[in-house]
């Protein structure tokens, strides 16, 4: 029998490691090449006070199961929201509704047990039931959950005691606890499923008030949080927290100056430079986070069905200039889906070299002419995706392709990526806790996304190593594996990986002892909404 | 008069009912359907969870079965529900359209305000340095598009001199005078192309009737000339202006969808594309069809008004 | 835009022109009158201030779009390291944030106004002319179909498919159509120019209605032509005028609506090189860079005054009542 388990003390910070926790962040800045920020004052936290926050997005809808999760990047709902498990600051996946499991020998018994000091926002106390319904409502088809592909690989759900559920599994499975995270099976109460369209019920450390679409989202703290902070005082400290939907980058940055909201996720990458000339009014944060730009190749038809075309291609990128023009350098540059900032960064992986002639030669060796035309589509609502893509575009161009580029929105990108019309695919994949989640869903010929939405490149090897993969406990021979497998990738360039960016954000300095996640900003793990108060101005 | 109008109402049915089946079907041609738009762009619907959804919004019964049950419940006020959001569409546009109509007005009653006089003067002082100036406004209220007007105002009073903010909106229910500081650019630009319109038409419109026989006995009879501008030839000359105002006014409330995007007002323009990029088209058909209807409604009262205060056109 | 407003005016207007021709003319004659007309229209142009200025902006625009890549002095996709160049020799409009020079940029817009807009006009000519002139002409016609006598009420449908498309109010139309169909150049062409049928179709059956009555189309009933061709090779080219000039006012219409949409991010996309999508790129550095906002509104705005002042001198030439001076 293996078992996590994890005492209340290793999940709540002391104030110290609050302080420290801060610290390192500026230190990360500085380390970057920005000026310090000013050190936050360690003052004792006080209860009250309410904070708004400029975001990129809006909440999609207020039933968390129903095909878009809480994406806690985006989304100041995901604050409401508690899963059996969450990620902790460096994405590791810890306990959370659930404070520990187990796994039998043979890895198909999950037990987990429940805590038994939660409460719903409407009061009622949460038991092994409620976690039953959720899983049951998630694998249920009716309700349009998009883990349920993955979830599928439970066999049965039996509640061995009020507080003890297990999981019987088909398969062994050891990504389970990071698809049971609060992005994927948040849990809502199951009684109230009724209202869950207009009025969500749930057991995070705040309850939802009020949405008012692209406008604002309201939540109030939510009085019986189980969470305790390191002296035993009730979390969260806020009373309330306003979301803002402020997609438009100079618009959140102006709110920000103007006072109209307390933080902004996101900030202009552009206007980076312009945050010292305020860093007396706020915190401004800058880390590598999990998340990386890519272009995938149609590999079901010409010219990338070749793979010396596709290689071609992985050759001729500046990832360098990309990174210049979009990021103004805040990013990284990026041979494999993690940053070194993941618990998931694979040693050992290869990558291209920026090398135009021999692309040109690959070419001509596959027989491509120059003035091939080419369709490159990316999504319109990200700057640093479709500017990355025009400045692609060129580097294209300069191996001879003819570039149609497609900038769609997001109900043409849909339409555009099912109808396999498309030589290359230009966006983005972020927040995926478990490597699983990535390599598989992505690239693996097994997973129907990979040919209908994705590149489509079947190799049997890679498929059985990514199989392979999620049926190992031992996280060293799971590094090991998915090394394997992103080395076949680097051979065979199904995609080509650009760039990361930079998790920027920035606050007004009465926010305390705030810290985004490296996955996003709103997750309030590790120094997050969950533990940040409101100093008295 | 009454034969009339309820002629025009009568002829508005096969209209509402032309526009009502094309906001309804020419969502149909979208590629991949509602389902396709619920599901994210990297996720693949099975066929089991595709039926089941299609049974529960309805969509496996015949089109025109659901045109006419959708059609049945619009005119019951209920337009359904979003795709996106899955909240009641009618509750999303009532929201915004109080914002659309503020705005919307605030532009007319400005465009009046300045049109009226500076045409009076324009006619009144004709090829004259005045007149060319009114004049020459007025071409580059009709020349200059909208949106880079707005770009340059923002240019000018938000980011140059920094009097006023480069967007939001404020309740002006709640907070009058701070709404006013929000809504001074929108309604100008929203406002520039009917004013230019109107001055044009007050100018022409007075010059028609400085020529008339009446002002000529009035002008013999000896009658200071103010008194015959303000109380004869002002007041015909204002019909036609008044008129093209109130059509333009309607057809404001489809123009605004640019401007309410540029300075995130958030009316039913700005709702309009919000959920355009999601296709959502339950929203879409709703917003859509409240403006068409509104259009339609204003210009049958202005045309009706029209006749009422103008009886000397025949009506035909 | 209250274009059909205009149009209407435009046509009752010209409903009273004097016609004295009694005999059907033959081609020979109908072309000679068509070139003696444009002659007389070109002289009227010439001595009217305001018209002669807008067609030297809408020559010197056509002459833009047609020498684009003469007077582009770097191609427009081009990036280099000079970034966000301030205004000078070499970059005569400065660079855009990814090295791109301006000016080019903006010449190669004018060119794709002028050809999206001029295809979308024609599109409508082509297709709202006929309709409307069958409209006014036939009014109700009677078929036979299987047997049967079939009144149709040709004029009524058309008149009210044209009044129902006509409540659709301002760029509603064009969102909805860009949103559903996608941007491409085939799809704007194709919307914009059918959203001109209607308020041609309408002005064209008010002059064939006021036409259908004078003695000439008398004359080539008794002498046997068909219906057919005395719609549209005798009443027609009579109503020439107010095609014209509706034509040049929705041009200046249909290339503000084109950079709107692009404006918006519905239409052209970047890196193709628009008036709109340019501005809406340039948005983003309104405070830092200005001058990127400057030119291409400049450009566009200058194109759309040429047509107006053209249109609007064309209208005064074409109805001498209009004319005070």
């Amino acid at each position: 029998m293996t078992s996590i388990e994890t005492t209340d003390a290793k999940l709540r910070l002391s104030r110290r490691e609050f302080v420290a926790a801060a610290g390192s962040g500026i230190v990360g800045l500085a380390a970057l090449g920005l000026p310090p920020t000013a050190t936050q004052a360690a003052t004792q936290p006080s209860y009250g006070g309410s904070i708004k926050i400029g975001l990129r997005g809006d909440v999609s809808r207020l039933d968390p199961h129903h095909f878009f999760p809480p994406y806690p990047t985006s989304n100041a709902l995901s604050l409401i929201y508690n899963g059996l498990t969450e990620a902790d600051y460096d994405t590791n996946v810890v306990p959370a509704l659930a404070h520990a499991w187990e796994t039998s020998k043979d890895g198909l018994t999950w037990t987990w047990h429940i805590r038994k000091d939660v409460t719903f926002h409407n009061g009622r106390q949460m038991t092994g039931a409620d976690v039953k319904g959720n899983l049951e409502r998630v694998l249920n088809p009716r309700t349009g959950a998009v883990i349920r592909g993955e979830l599928s690989i439970i066999d049965k759900i039996e509640l061995l005691d009020d507080y003890t559920l297990r999981t019987t599994l088909k398969d062994k499975y050891y990504p389970l606890p990071a698809m049971l995270t609060n992005r994927w099976v948040p849990i809502i109460d199951p009684q109230s499923l009724d209202s869950v369209k207009q009025h969500p019920i749930a057991t995070g450390p705040f309850k939802f008030v009020s949405w008012k679409r692209l406008h604002t989202t309201v939540m109030a703290r939510h009085d019986t949080y189980w969470e305790k902070d390191a002296d035993g005082n009730a979390l969260p400290y806020l009373d309330e927290i306003i979301g803002k939907p402020l997609a438009d980058d100079t618009v959140r940055l102006t709110a920000l100056r103007t006072g109209e909201v307390d933080m902004i996720d996101a900030a202009s990458y552009r206007d980076q430079a312009r945050f010292s000339e305020w860093t007396d009014t706020f915190d401004t944060y800058q880390i590598k986070a999990l998340g990386t730009i890519w272009y995938y190749f149609n590999a079901q038809r010409p010219p990338f069905d070749d793979v010396r075309v596709r290689r071609a291609v992985a050759m001729a990128v500046d990832k360098q200039e990309i990174m210049r023009k979009t990021l103004f350098g805040h990013g990284e540059i990026m041979d494999q889906f993690y940053t070194e900032v993941s618990p998931w960064r694979l040693p050992g992986v290869s990558s291209w070299e920026y090398n135009p002639e021999e692309a040109r030669r690959l070419l001509k060796e596959a027989g491509i002419r120059p003035g091939t035309p080419l369709t490159l589509i990316t999504f319109n609502r990200f700057n640093y995706i479709k500017e990355g893509a025009q400045v692609f575009q060129q580097h294209l161009r300069q191996i001879g392709f003819m570039v149609n580029l497609k900038i769609l929105d997001w109900g043409q990108l849909t339409a555009a990526r099912k109808s396999r019309e498309w030589d290359i695919l230009g966006l983005g994949s972020a927040y995926r806790m478990d490597p699983h989640e990535y390599y598989f869903k992505e690239l693996s010929s097994e997973s129907p996304a990979s040919g209908q939405t994705y590149g489509g490149w079947v190799n049997p090897d890679y498929d059985k190593l990514i199989a392979a993969a999620r049926r190992t406990e031992d996280r060293e021979e799971r590094v090991r594996l998915y090394s394997e497998a992103e080395n076949l990738i680097h051979a065979e360039a199904p995609k080509v990986r650009t760039i990361s960016a930079h998790n920027l954000s920035a606050w007004h300095k009465h926010l305390r002892t705030y810290r985004p996640n490296i996955a996003g900003n709103i997750t309030y793990n590790a120094g997050g909404f969950r533990t940040a108060w409101r100093a008295p101005v | 008069m009454l034969a009339y109008t309820v002629r025009r109402l009568l002829n508005l049915i096969p209209i509402l009912f032309l526009l009502t089946a094309f906001v309804f079907f020419m969502f149909r041609f979208l590629p991949g359907g509602p389902i396709e738009m619920m599901v994210p762009p990297d996720e693949v619907l099975d066929e089991e969870v595709r039926l089941i959804l299609e049974k529960e919004l309805g969509l496996d019964r015949p089109v025109l079965v659901q045109y006419f049950d959708w059609l049945w419940r619009a005119l019951q006020g209920d337009f359904g529900e979003s795709i996106y959001s899955q909240l009641p569409v009618g509750g999303l546009i009532m929201e915004r359209f109080p914002a659309t109509l503020y705005l919307a007005f605030a532009a007319v009653v400005l465009a009046i305000a300045v049109a009226i006089p500076m045409g009076t003067i324009a006619a009144l002082r004709k090829n004259t340095m005045t007149d060319y100036v009114a004049m020459g406004t007025s071409v580059f209220g009709l020349t200059v598009p909208n949106f880079w007007l707005a770009l340059m105002m923002i240019l000018l009073f938000s980011l140059g001199l920094r009097w006023l903010p480069s967007m939001g909106y404020v309740d002006p229910t709640q907070d009058f005078f701070g709404s006013l500081k929000h809504f001074i650019m929108p309604a100008i630009v929203l406002a520039a192309y009917p004013c230019a319109v109107a001055t044009r038409m007050t100018r022409s419109s007075m010059l028609d009737e400085l020529n008339k026989d009446y002002v000529y006995t009035a002008r013999s009879q000896g009658l200071p000339e103010w008194k015959i501008i303000f109380k004869y030839t002002l007041k015909n000359a204002l019909i036609p202006t008044i008129t093209i105002v109130g059509l333009l006014f309607a057809r404001q409330l489809g123009g605004t969808i640019i401007i309410e995007t540029i300075f995130g007002w958030p009316g039913v323009g700005l709702l309009i594309f919000e959920h355009i990029n999601a296709r959502d088209f339950p929203v879409l058909q709703g917003a859509v069809l409240l403006l068409i209807i509104f259009f339609v409604g204003i210009n049958l009262a202005v045309d009706l008004m029209y006749r009422l205060v103008n009886p000397r056109v025949e009506l035909s | 835009m209250a274009t059909d407003t205009v149009a209407r005016d435009v046509s009752s207007r010209l409903l009273n022109q004097e016609d004295i021709r009694v005999e059907a003319p033959t081609l020979v004659t109908r072309l000679r009158r068509a070139g003696a007309y444009l002659k007389d229209m070109g002289g009227e142009l010439w001595k009217s201030k305001l018209a002669s200025c807008g067609a030297f902006i809408v020559l010197v625009m056509v002459l833009v779009a047609i020498f684009a890549d003469v007077l582009a002095r770097h191609d427009p996709f081009n990036m280099t390291e000079t970034a966000l160049a301030p205004v000078s020799w070499e970059h005569w409009f400065g660079t855009d944030p990814y090295g791109r020079d301006i000016w080019s940029r903006v010449v190669h817009g004018a060119r794709r106004a002028m050809v999206i807009s001029a295809s979308a006009i024609v599109l409508g000519v082509l297709l709202g002319v006929p309709l409307g002139a069958v409209s006014g002409y036939y009014g109700t016609t009677t078929v036979r179909i299987a047997g049967r006598q079939l009144r149709i009420p040709l004029d009524n449908i058309i008149m009210r498919l044209v009044d129902a498309w006509l409540a659709i109010p301002g760029i509603l139309f064009f969102l909805l159509v860009v949103a559903i169909f996608g941007g491409s150049d085939l799809v704007l062409i194709m919307a914009l120019g059918l959203a001109q049928v209607p308020l041609l179709a309408r002005l064209v059956r008010g002059s064939v209605l006021s036409e259908k009555t004078k003695e000439y189309v008398e004359a080539s009933h008794i002498i046997g032509d068909s219906n057919l061709n005395i719609t549209f090779r005798q009443i027609l080219p009579n109503c020439l005028s107010p095609i014209i000039v509706q034509a040049s006012v929705s041009v200046g219409f249909l290339i503000i609506v084109e950079a709107a949409l692009a404006f918006l991010g519905l239409g052209a996309q970047p890196p193709t090189p628009a008036w709109g999508a340019d501005l809406n790129e340039a948005k983003n550095f309104m405070e830092t860079y200005p001058l990127l906002t400057i030119f291409p509104g400049l450009a566009l705005s200058l194109t759309v005054l040429g047509f107006n002042l053209f249109g609007d001198g064309l209208r005064d030439i074409l109805d001498p009542r209009q004319v005070e001076q």
